[in-house]
């Protein structure tokens, strides 16, 4: 076998490009530690778990959020392991990692089987035309039984049994054996290196020394460093200043010759311009096609964000920048709420996303937020016959002027223990589903298929699924279009006046029950006042619930001698201080507490 | 303030007493105040033991507060010879039942018999303690057991409400929590039966028949100053507030080694000092200025204040919800 270095250029004949789908912890991560150990790429005293999870939330939550791609060498080939994001809010990314692959790993857990994203991450492999290698995972594990994934393997996906391998990432045993069914049976790349360049970008984020940094899989051509490039997407050029690869730490090479996978750096500033999807040619002769597949990210769900320090605006303001050029599918908009003061409107790719994305808000920039209760967005057409799109209750017109409302559709599919069946569709039923098909994946496991509205799913779906079955269903969903649906506003309204951040739209079934909620929830929240308070919730202006803060009749320090005076000013002057933080809703003061306590408690 | 019940220890915390009132030669007392539980508890002749040292020649009230068991004719003749002018009683209420349940030791006497030892004793003034609010008393035993009182009225009266303290076993025992609506009630009874029969509302708290008012008392609440001494006791200079420790024990050591019994110092800064001359202020007739306010209008609205030539005074509405009109204070 002849002597290479990791980053020659062996030709695409000895190359493979894969990636490593799964649900989530089947033990993607795990695998990817290994082969990075089996090949030597990371010296084994450097190793640490999750080699390839560089933040910290990805660590800690055991959910890659960031594309990643390593090149090792195995025998005689150079193999780039390309790692997708793991979960559902990030499908788009994930399908343009797929798209600079040959073929995939897919990794199921063999005590667990076939889960919803085994399925879901399945068929993207498979509408990309991969070749697919199953290995089942976890197989020294008491609990594995591999006989029976294996079969569920063959009836639900059609893979023959026969080709499935075993192996324990945690061990490493049957790992070698995988890297070379990589090589056999996943293609090498067939580019032409002859062709106007053109490379996929699959990830990128933005380093504040170098700017943004792109993972790219050379599809046709050459990257070469120095050249001028062309985003044909973003329609945009700049200069390429570094070619390189990832072994994994970053090193710069002369070029990029088809079925390559690295990175570049071209002096971007601004992630948004070079997207996941993007193809990069050679503006002195572009390529005339960019590659297929790329589309502009779409916020699903959305909510206010608002610092809870009202001075802090500005530092929100500030970091939602910065997070954007690392993260170019969060979108904003400045809005003021009469409750909150000013924030932002935020736009999420799903509901993880959102999570996480307030998480690293909170965390890298140090804010505290208060987040109002999570949106989508709803097409409303008018009675003069305009359609207009509505992403904030507030913006909702008055009913008298709206003719149908639509609201987004998801279809989920859980795969579930069938024991748990009954369950689960009397959730789905209570969320406004409509079952559309039931499957038996073997005796012991169903599979369910639902349409849903999406803002059924995005308030707690997920832990009631997880609760409701010990966390035995799994759960993937994929937009599935609009559907009208008779969908009310519900305002609450303290002392009269309209709370802008209480208000929500929801299915005219549910309504009167969320607004009843609310009233009891803010009853015990708002601290009594020098009068009576009501506390109403309406639909379309009618009051549908009311509940009352009853006056304080008695507040007086009844001692006040000598010895009481200084411990009696310094209360006061305490209860002073707390009365100048609280917001007023009319003649109602309400503490900026009883707003973040309302909008967290749920059912 | 507590400490352990032996005569020894008493003795020495008296001596102490004494010598921290030595060391205050350079000043002339308008007004002496012995008040809490000591005096009942040290007895009438270590009060005249201490009144002795005192140069009372400028002094125009002294006062003693003292528990109903402790008081007969004896003690009464004592004090009034000494040169105590006024007697404070902690009755709380004229109904044993109730005294029980507020967790008091039961009176020996009643209220009759203490009440025509006291006149018998013709001190310049007197007054009484209620608590008003109590669980135990319904509202009938509530008008009962005011009308027995009014059958034998102190010229000055103190009406609280119950209020419930941390650390006390009525806090613990939330069946006998006062109810707020209650509260109101009684305080509006008490106030209105007083006027009626020519009493004046001097504080929150504190109703008397014109020249009955406590000077002592009043000093408080026009922010004057005053020296408390013995252990836990606050004191006001010029707006220093300071306070001696409250352990019996390091009260005596420190004493003892001609030390300052001193534990706790505050200097109020002029935003402080306002905000505390305006909120006790508004405890008394007299009122605040409007413009101390911020939502005067809403406060007038509510009925919590009257104003009067531009000053805000509270009303009885108000005078059970002065804390939260305080919060309005600048």
């Amino acid at each position: 076998m002849q002597d290479f270095q990791v980053t020659d250029n062996v030709g695409q004949d000895r190359m493979r490009n894969f990636s490593i789908i799964s649900h989530v912890d089947h033990g993607k991560s795990t695998l990817s530690d290994r082969i990075l150990e089996l090949t030597g790429a990371v010296d084994p005293r450097h190793m640490r778990e999750q080699y390839l999870d560089s933040m910290d939330i990805e660590r800690e939550r055991g959910i890659t959020i960031k594309a990643q791609n390593v090149r090792v060498k195995w025998k005689n080939y150079v193999l780039h392991l390309i790692d997708t994001p793991g979960h559902v809010d990030f499908g788009y990314e994930v399908s343009r990692s797929l798209a600079a692959c040959e073929g995939v790993i897919l990794l199921v857990d063999a005590s667990q089987g076939i889960q919803a994203q085994t399925l879901a991450n399945c068929y993207l492999a498979i509408d990309h035309d991969l070749e697919i290698v199953v290995a089942l995972n976890k197989i020294d594990l008491p609990a594995a039984d591999p006989i029976r994934c294996a079969s569920e393997i063959e009836q639900v996906l059609g893979l023959s049994s026969t080709q499935i391998l075993s192996i324990s990432a945690k061990t490493g045993r049957g790992v070698p054996e995988l890297l070379d069914a990589v090589i056999e049976r996943i293609p090498a790349p067939k580019g032409d290196e002859k062709a106007p360049l053109q490379a996929l970008i699959f990830d990128s984020y933005f380093d504040q020394y170098r700017g943004v940094i792109s993972s790219v899989r050379v599809v046709n051509g050459e990257l070469r460093s120095g050249s001028k490039l062309r985003f044909l997407q973003a329609k945009v050029t700049h200069d390429l200043e570094e070619v390189g690869v990832r072994t994994p730490d970053p090193v710069a090479v002369k070029k990029l010759g088809p079925g390559e996978v690295g990175y570049i750096i071209a002096n971007v500033r601004d992630v948004g311009e070079a997207r996941s999807g993007e193809t990069v040619s050679n503006a002195d002769n572009p390529a005339l096609a960019a590659l297929p597949g790329y589309r502009q990210p779409k916020p699903m769900v959305y909510c206010g964000i608002y610092p809870i320090d009202g001075d802090e605006f500005p530092d929100l303001r500030e970091a939602l920048l910065k997070l954007k050029l690392n993260d170019a599918s969060v979108t904003y908009e400045p809005e003021t709420s009469g409750a909150l003061g000013f924030g932002f409107r935020c736009g999420f790719l799903g509901l993880l996303h959102m999570e996480i994305v307030r998480e690293r808000l909170e965390r890298e920039f140090n804010l505290s937020l208060i987040a109002t209760s999570p949106s989508v967005e709803y097409s409303v057409t008018l009675k003069n016959g305009t359609v207009k799109v509505v992403d904030n209750p507030n913006d909702l017109p008055q009913s008298h002027e709206v003719d149908a409302i639509e609201e987004p559709l998801l279809k989920a599919t859980i795969i579930t223990p069938s024991t748990y069946t009954g369950v689960i569709m009397e959730l789905c039923q209570s969320r406004r589903g409509e079952l559309v098909k039931m499957e038996y994946l073997s005796p012991e496991r169903v599979e369910l298929i639902y349409k849903i509205p999406l803002a059924e799913v995005v308030v707690d779906f997920f832990d009631a699924l997880k609760s409701r079955t010990k966390g035995y269903a799994s759960l993937d969903y994929e937009p599935a279009g609009n559907q009208s649906a008779s969908l009310v506003k519900v305002d609450v309204l303290i002392n009269g006046v309209t709370v802008d951040a209480f208000s929500t739209i929801v299915h005219k079934a549910k309504a009167e029950d969320y607004g009843r909620k609310m009233t009891t929830k803010l009853k015990e929240l708002i601290p009594r006042q020098l009068f009576d308070v009501p506390i109403q919730s309406a639909i379309n202006g009618r009051i549908v619930s009311r509940e009352t803060v009853k006056a304080r009749r008695k507040d007086v320090i009844a001692k006040c001698y000598g010895g009481d005076i200084s411990r009696k000013r310094k209360l006061l002057e305490k209860q002073k201080e707390g009365k100048k933080r609280m917001k007023s809703i009319g003649r109602v003061e309400v503490p900026q507490e009883a707003f973040i306590a309302a909008l967290k408690l749920e059912d | 303030m507590t400490f352990s019940n032996k005569t020894q220890h008493i003795d020495k915390y008296v001596e102490c007493l004494k010598r921290e009132i030595q060391t205050l030669k350079d000043h002339k007392f308008h007004s002496v105040y012995f008040g809490g539980g000591t005096p009942s508890f040290i007895g009438e002749e270590r009060i005249m033991e201490i009144l002795a040292v005192l140069d009372l020649s400028e002094t125009v009230e002294v006062s003693v507060e003292f528990h109903p068991n402790h008081i007969g004719n004896r003690v009464l003749k004592n004090l009034k010879s000494s040169g105590v002018s006024r007697i404070s009683l902690g009755l709380q209420s004229v109904d044993e039942l109730v005294v029980a349940s507020l967790g008091r030791t039961p009176h020996t006497k009643s209220y009759e018999k203490l009440s025509y030892e006291i006149k018998e004793a013709e001190f310049k003034s007197w007054s009484v303690d209620l608590i008003l609010g109590a669980r135990s008393e319904s509202d009938l035993a509530w008008r009962t057991n005011l009308e027995r009182f009014l059958e034998n009225p102190s010229p000055h009266v103190s009406g609280y409400l119950l209020t419930v303290e941390n650390g006390t076993p009525l806090y613990l025992d939330k069946d006998r929590y006062p109810i707020e609506e209650t509260l109101f009630k009684r305080y509006f009874d008490l106030d209105s039966v007083l006027t009626g029969l020519g009493y004046e509302w001097n504080e929150i708290s504190n109703w008397s028949i014109p020249g009955h008012q406590c000077i002592h008392n009043e000093n408080y609440w026009s922010q004057g100053n005053y020296i408390g001494v013995g252990a836990g006791a606050h004191s006001h200079l010029d707006g220093t507030r300071w306070s001696n420790t409250v352990s019996v024990e390091k009260y005596i050591s420190h004493i003892s080694e001609r030390k300052s019994a001193k534990a706790r110092e505050e200097v109020l800064d002029m935003n402080s000092r306002a905000f505390e001359k305006n909120w006790l202020l508004l405890r008394k007739p007299d009122g605040v200025p409007l413009d101390a306010f911020q939502k005067a209008d809403l406060l007038a609205s509510e009925g919590l204040i009257e104003v009067d030539s531009g000053t805000a005074i509270l009303t009885v509405k108000g005078r059970v919800l002065s804390s939260l009109v305080s919060q309005y204070l600048i």
